[in-house]
Order: C-alpha cells, then sequence, then structure tokens
C-alpha cells in the first residue's frame, strides 16, 4: 500500500513537471510586423515615469523603444519625468526634465517608485500601473481594437518667432456615454543627458554620461488635465468634428527639430485614454 | 463585497441548523492599528510638499477565526487609509482580502479561499504575510491536503496570488498549482520506527501559468519546476538538503533571459546540552518565480530564498541587513553557540553565553554564451554558470560575536562585537557606491532593581568611512512590570559626510501592557533605513512625529 502511494506520487508529480512545461527554443524573439498605417484602430498611449537618477528606469526605456519598433506609429509614447528620482542634485544631474502636468499627473495617479508606467490610462484589476515587463502585454491586448475616435492634429510652426499654432480635430465614431476631454502635450525627442543606470547590458553602470531620453514630456498645453472635448453639457455627436485650437511660444531650450504635440482624448470618469495621435511640429 | 455576504452568509445560515454553532464554537481573533502622524521637519529634508497632505497614516487588521470541530473558517479585515510612509502606496485601500474555510480530518484536508502554504524550505513555494513588510502573496483557490497512511502527507494547491487590492481577472496575472509530498520513512518503512536514524524525504513541483501576448518574446505560458528534499537526523546531528530546479522564466526580475534557474540549500547542525553548531551553504541562479513576469517589485512571489544570516535586532546591528538576491547568491553560515558551565572561572555562578556567528554572499560566476551576447542580455539565454564556483564579488560579510553573562541576581548584560561588509551597490540599488565596511560594537546591561522594576540600558557604535558614517546610539527603556514601559532613545548620525545631517534621532516611547491589550506610543524622529524579514526588504523614509499601536486579541 506504502510502495503504491509512493509510486503513484512520483508518478503523479513526473506527469504535472513535464505536462506544464514549456520549454522555448531559440530564436526567443518573436517576428512581429505590424501592419503600419491601418487608419481604422486604435492607437495606444504609453506613459513611461521616470527619472534620471532612477537606476533601474533604463531597462524600461529600451523596452519602450522596443515596443515602438513594433507597432510603430500606432503607439505613442511619453516619457515623464517627476517623482523623487526626477529631482535636481548636484551635476550632473542637475537638469530640471519635470513639468507641472508631469508632477500633477504623477502625484494624483499615486507613482512612487520607478520606472512606473500606464498604457492609454486604463485600469486592469483596479490599477492603472504597470510594470515595463507588461506593458507589451497590455499594449497588445488593445492594439486590434477599432477606434472609436479620431484626432487629427495640425501645426504651424514659425522658426523666428519660435510660435506654435496647433489646430485639434476629434471626431467620435460611435455613441459615446459621459464626457471627455481633450489633452495636448508638447514632446521632445533624443534628449542627450546623463542618466543613472544599473544594467551593464544597457549601457555603463553607474551613469550613461550620453543617455539618449527619448520622447520626453516638456509641457502640457492645455494644463494637465486638457478641456472637453464638447463644450457645455452638449452629448457627443458621432461623426461630428470638435475642433480646438492653441497657440505656444517654444522655449528656447527645446530643439523643435525633435519636438512634436500629442493629443489625446480621455474619459473624465476613469481617465481611460480613448485615442491619442502624435505629429512632429515641423511636419 | 459580494463575496463577504455569502461568506457571512454561509455561517449564519449555518447557525440556522447547527445547535451548537456557538456553544460548541471556539472564535480567535486579533487586531492591530498601527498610526504614524508626521510633521515636517526641516533638518530630515521633511517639507509639507513632501507629506503632500498626508498628515496621517494608519495601516490596521483585524483577524477572526471560527472552528466548530473539524470544520474551520475564518476572515482578515484591513485598511491602509493612507498607508504608513514606506509602505507602497498600492497598499492603500480596505477590504476583505483574505476569507476562508476549511474542512479537516485525519486523512483528507481541504481549504478553500484564501492559504498561506509552503513546500519545504519554501524555494519552490511559499506564501505568507509579513505585516511589518506589508507583504501579502496568499493563494486564493483550493488546498487539498491527503493522509492516506501514516507518515505520507500529500499536498495539492492552485489559485492566483493577491496582489495588493487588484482583483484576479482572466489573464491579468498567472495561475499556480502544485504538489508536495512529504514520506517520513520511519513511520513508512516496515522495521525502522525504532530506529535512531530519522530520514524524511519530500518531493514538490510547481507550475505557473500566464498567457503569452507579449509581442517582443516567445514566452512560455506554462512554466515549471521541482523539488527534493531530504532531512537526516541521527543523534545530535541533523543535516538537511533541498535542491530546486526551474525551466526557462523570463521575467523582468531577470532581465528576460531564458537560462533554468537552480537553488541548493543544504544545513548541517550538532547540538548537545550547553554547545550548539551550524554550517549552513545556499546556491541560488535565476530562481525568482513569480506568477506575473511583468514584476519586478516585492510582490506575487511564488517562492522564497531563505536567508542564511543571522536576524540582528539592535538597532545598529540591523542597519546594514542582508536582502536575498533571487538572481544569482553563493553564501555560507556558520553558527556556534557554547554556554561556559557555571562553577568555572569564566563561568561565575551562573554560566556565560558565547555565540559566534560567520556568513557570507558572494555573486556567482556568469560567463556569456557566446562572443557576441553581453552576459545577461535580454531575449537570450543570459548566461552559463559553474555551479560550484563563486564570485569574487562579495555582496555580504558578517562576522559577529556575542556573550551574554548574567552577573548576579540583580544584572545582566550582553556585549557584541560585529564586522560587517555590506555592498550597497547591489543591495539597495545605489550603483557606483562604495561597499560599507563597518565595526559595530554594543553593549546590553539590565538591571532588575525591584522583582517589578527593571532599567535596560543600551550603548552602541557603528565606526565607517562609507556611507552615512559613524554613528552612535544610546537607549533607557524602564519596566514596570507586568503593565508599563518608558523608553528613551537617540540614534546620533554624528559621522555624516555631509555635516548639516548630522543629525540625532531621538524618540520617547512608552506602553502600557493589559492582558492581551498592547498600546504603545513613539514620538520622536526615524532615520531612513531598510527593514528586512527573512531577506525580504523594504526601504523605509526618515520621517518624525508620533507613532501609536495598538494590538489585542482574545
Amino acid at each position: 500500500m506504502k510502495k503504491t502511494v509512493f509510486f503513484i506520487f512520483a508518478l503523479f508529480i513526473s506527469l504535472f513537471t513535464i505536462q506544464s512545461c514549456d520549454k522555448i527554443e531559440p530564436p526567443y524573439k518573436e517576428n512581429n510586423t505590424i501592419t503600419p498605417g491601418e487608419t481604422n484602430k486604435r492607437k495606444v498611449l504609453l506613459e513611461d515615469y521616470t527619472g534620471h537618477t532612477c537606476v533601474n528606469c533604463p531597462p524600461a526605456g529600451v523596452k519602450a523603444t522596443e515596443l515602438k519598433e513594433v507597432y510603430g506609429d500606432q503607439l505613442v509614447i511619453i516619457t515623464v519625468h517627476a517623482g523623487y528620482f526626477a529631482t535636481p542634485v548636484a551635476a550632473p544631474f542637475d537638469t530640471d526634465f519635470r513639468t507641472e502636468a508631469g508632477n500633477d499627473w504623477n502625484s494624483f495617479f499615486g507613482i512612487i517608485s520607478n520606472p512606473k508606467g500606464m498604457v492609454s490610462r486604463l485600469s486592469e484589476g483596479g490599477s492603472q500601473l504597470v510594470d515595463y515587463g507588461e506593458w507589451g502585454t497590455r499594449i497588445g491586448n488593445l492594439i486590434d481594437e477599432d477606434e472609436l475616435a479620431n484626432i487629427a492634429i495640425e501645426t504651424t510652426y514659425t522658426e523666428s518667432s519660435r510660435s506654435l499654432q496647433i489646430k485639434t480635430s476629434t471626431k467620435f465614431l460611435q455613441e459615446m456615454q459621459g464626457s471627455y476631454n481633450i489633452q495636448l502635450c508638447l514632446t521632445e525627442d533624443s534628449i542627450v543627458a546623463p542618466q543613472r543606470n544599473n544594467t551593464a547590458t544597457v549601457g555603463p553602470v553607474p551613469t550613461i554620461e550620453n543617455y539618449v531620453h527619448r520622447h520626453v514630456l516638456r509641457q502640457g498645453i492645455n494644463g494637465s488635465w486638457g478641456e472637453p472635448v464638447v463644450s457645455g453639457n452638449n452629448a457627443i455627436v458621432p461623426g461630428q468634428l470638435y475642433e480646438h485650437n492653441f497657440s505656444i511660444t517654444l522655449n528656447s531650450d527645446f530643439n523643435a527639430n525633435h519636438c512634436s504635440v500629442v493629443a489625446f482624448v480621455y474619459s473624465t470618469a476613469d481617465y481611460g485614454v480613448l485615442q491619442v495621435e502624435e505629429k512632429h511640429i515641423s511636419e | 463585497m459580494r463575496k463577504l455576504f455569502l461568506f457571512l452568509l454561509l455561517i449564519c445560515s449555518s447557525s440556522l441548523f447547527a445547535q451548537d454553532f456557538i456553544n460548541s464554537a471556539q472564535i480567535n481573533g486579533s487586531f492591530q492599528v498601527d498610526g504614524q502622524f508626521y510633521r515636517p521637519d526641516d533638518a530630515l529634508g521633511i517639507t509639507d510638499s513632501l507629506i503632500a497632505g498626508r498628515k496621517i497614516g494608519l495601516n490596521g487588521y483585524g483577524n477572526i477565526t471560527y472552528t466548530l470541530g473539524k470544520f474551520s473558517a475564518g476572515m482578515r479585515y484591513e485598511a491602509f487609509l493612507t498607508p504608513i510612509a514606506g509602505f507602497d502606496p498600492q497598499q492603500e485601500g480596505n477590504g476583505f482580502p483574505y476569507l476562508w474555510a476549511a474542512y479537516n480530518t485525519e486523512k483528507i484536508g481541504v481549504t478553500v479561499g484564501n492559504f498561506y502554504e509552503q513546500f519545504g524550505n519554501g524555494l519552490l513555494l511559499r506564501t505568507y504575510e509579513e505585516w511589518t513588510l506589508g507583504y501579502d502573496n496568499s493563494l486564493n483557490g483550493m488546498r487539498v491536503v491527503l493522509r492516506p497512511t501514516k507518515g505520507v502527507t500529500i499536498k495539492g494547491v492552485y489559485g492566483s496570488q493577491r496582489y495588493y487590492w487588484q482583483k484576479f481577472e482572466r489573464n491579468s496575472r498567472g495561475i499556480v498549482r502544485g504538489v508536495d509530498a512529504e514520506f517520513d520513512l520511519n513511520e513508512t518503512v516496515k522495521g525502522w520506527e525504532s530506529s535512531r536514524v530519522r530520514l524524511i524525504l519530500g518531493a514538490s513541483g510547481v507550475s505557473k501559468y500566464q498567457r503569452d501576448a507579449d509581442p517582443i518574446y516567445n514566452l512560455p505560458e506554462n512554466v515549471s519546476g521541482f523539488a527534493g528534499r531530504a532531512n537526516l537526523m541521527a543523534g545530535k546531528f541533523n543535516f538537511m538538503t533541498e535542491y530546486a530546479y526551474k525551466i526557462n522564466d523570463p521575467s523582468a526580475a531577470n532581465n528576460f533571459i531564458y537560462k533554468e534557474g537552480q537553488s541548493l540549500l543544504t544545513s548541517l547542525s550538532y547540538s548537545q546540552k550547553g554547545f550548539g553548531a551550524v554550517l549552513q551553504l545556499k546556491r541560488v541562479d535565476n530562481m525568482s518565480f513569480k506568477s506575473d513576469r511583468g514584476i519586478s517589485g516585492n510582490a506575487l512571489d511564488i517562492n522564497f530564498i531563505p536567508p542564511i544570516n543571522r536576524t540582528h535586532s539592535y538597532s545598529l546591528t540591523a542597519r546594514y541587513p542582508y536582502a536575498s538576491q533571487p538572481n544569482g547568491e553563493m553564501g555560507l553560515q556558520f553558527q556556534l553557540n557554547y554556554k561556559i558551565p557555571k562553577g568555572t572561572a569564566l563561568g561565575g555562578k551562573y554560566g556565560t553565553g558565547i555565540a559566534l556567528n560567520f556568513s557570507q554572499v558572494n555573486d556567482i560566476v556568469r560567463k556569456a554564451v557566446n562572443d557576441t551576447t553581453a552576459i545577461g542580455q535580454e531575449g537570450t539565454l543570459g548566461y552559463t554558470s559553474d555551479f560550484f564556483a563563486a564570485s569574487d564579488h562579495v555582496f555580504f560579510r558578517d562576522f559577529n560575536v556575542q556573550i551574554d553573562k548574567k552577573i548576579n541576581s540583580k544584572w545582566k548584560a550582553v556585549v557584541q562585537y560585529m564586522n560587517l561588509y555590506y555592498d550597497i551597490a547591489t543591495l539597495e540599488g545605489h550603483p557606483g557606491e562604495e561597499a560599507v565596511k563597518a565595526h559595530i560594537a554594543l553593549t546590553d546591561i539590565t538591571w532588575k532593581i525591584t522583582s517589578l522594576k527593571s532599567l535596560r540600558m543600551e550603548l552602541q557604535g557603528l565606526w565607517t568611512e562609507q556611507d552615512e558614517g559613524n554613528w552612535a546610539a544610546v537607549m533607557a527603556e524602564y519596566t514596570i512590570a507586568p503593565k508599563w514601559f518608558f523608553a528613551l532613545a537617540d540614534q546620533y548620525n554624528y559621522g555624516h559626510p555631509d555635516k548639516d545631517m548630522q543629525n540625532h534621532y531621538y524618540t520617547f516611547s512608552t506602553g502600557y501592557i493589559h492582558d492581551a491589550t498592547r498600546i504603545a506610543l513613539t514620538y520622536g524622529r526615524q532615520s531612513e533605513g531598510v527593514v528586512c524579514v527573512g531577506g525580504v526588504c523594504r526601504q523605509v523614509p526618515a520621517s518624525s512625529g508620533l507613532t501609536v499601536t495598538i494590538t489585542t486579541s482574545f
């Protein structure tokens, strides 16, 4: 009887272990190619909350770049420098990449550790915050969805005065309940500045002197929380174009050739982003 | 809420049919509230903007267990509103995260709902709750324990793990399932019943399922591991060993490498009256095992890497605690306890206790898998590692010796010396910082004034040229048994390289104990540091203000 129990269990545990294994053989990377230019698909916003003294943040930046390579224009990235690790300290980390909008979002969404992200600010299991190892999966869950709204951005940039005129046209593609805000931001890509680092496969430890900071949030163009897409208490009319105009003067520290306008429409009820669009200001 | 309602309904409806539902039942409970009231403190850099309006942090729980014969059920309520500084803000919330019911007989035990479980030493599976860390990775599912014959225990579990207050949804995180069996050969093999040598063998298998929707990597959806263990007891010797193996498990914790994981834990001990010795060895290689591969923090761990270092209880000896490194570590610990017999020259009237402890943990050796792949490169096999080779990179070393001496019926003393090496760059994630090399010495003297009143005094010193420099600490605790205690303490960072940061961290504490109720108040400053329990750590920020702790049980 005892021997029987022993052998039955040995057989069971062997089967259990073998049956519940997925041994992966090289190549470990997927050969994913997303067809670009599918205009009827939802675009996804990835916010990467980071800081230049955050030693664990560079791998998150690598992950964001890898995802951008896979999804192209269907993924829009904003890198938000906010919180403890973004605070300017002694040189070479004395540059202040923080913004009022970034600080407000960081505080509101309760981010105290970095790296952290949000994928279209959508909640899963009660939380919007996502560790970078999970970004790909969250984005993958959304990327094939049909778009529910469409945003078009037109920009006019005058180099001499550094004046930037922006016009957005938002169209809801079906009846929507609730209210939606449109938020505009200015981002600057490829800012070269030092970054603390603890991952040797990404760059020198402890500091990457010439780190390329991608898609850095520079300014909330219409504040931290945007403004209603539909003015007053009017109901959303599918197919109707809702236009908004903005005008800013580009900060002299920003490299206009690397700046983009990001516009996203979000629900004021749960902050979930319905659609996002990005346009380089000098295109 | 609905779950709670059904749970209460189950209990209430049972009462209608069970006459002795109350009379024959046993109900136990325990409660705790920890509150911190913060105030700005310029010297510590605590400003109004850092407090950000959250002037009060409150962590609390209530545990209730109901037992009626072979049936038992329980619940735990928790409220982190707002969490105390240093606890993850994802803790913020309130509710019943732990609800369970169980039926246990001699042959079978079944648990539904939330439960804690450990297979062997936990190398493959350990779910537990540690209040001081704000850590809880309980399983929510089912557990079946079979005891088909004497000396044989077979367990099976499956479920999802707790992740703060985030509800498990389809594909939101992984599912854990596991089996374990333990055979006490002295009870199962004929003729071994009366043997002086005892042998217990165990084996387990654990698997997690998590969907692969990652666009970059081809990820294993089912990751499993197995472990085998043995415990041999012969007279005064005790030998224990456990080996665990896990197949490829690319995750945020290991930078998405596809190497297999292994760990080995071995200990040999000898014990007799007045003398004890323990030698422990450990090797861990790529053994982070979480039910969500995307998580990199202290959450959703399926397994547990036991620390083999002395757990220090004095404030300065505990200032630099070791945190287990699941990605790779190789360590040993040797502990020797000897009591010099009473009546000898050194033993005196009461004897003298000597404890000697040494532990060291190094990194493992990693070699590149080929000429073109960096060690640990994501999306590759990662590296190869010689199982028996330890790297020159020392994470942690602790040599300490402690002498306990009861001088007479009124006085007793403890003196301790500790020599520490602490790789702060790895253990606290401060790359580039020089490892802390410290000498720590302390004395702890207790004066029993009367049968009810006593005074305990601590004097400690920490000397180092690294990190925050030298520290001194004093403490005096006056106890009026069994109700009251009062304590004054100060930690002085007099050697901080920045003179503006050479702060005093003073506290005044008092406490009142009545039966099973304890109320404690502490006012003062808390220095920034690390709290570790079982090799799992959390950062504690500096704070200033009032702390209240109330505990009671019935």
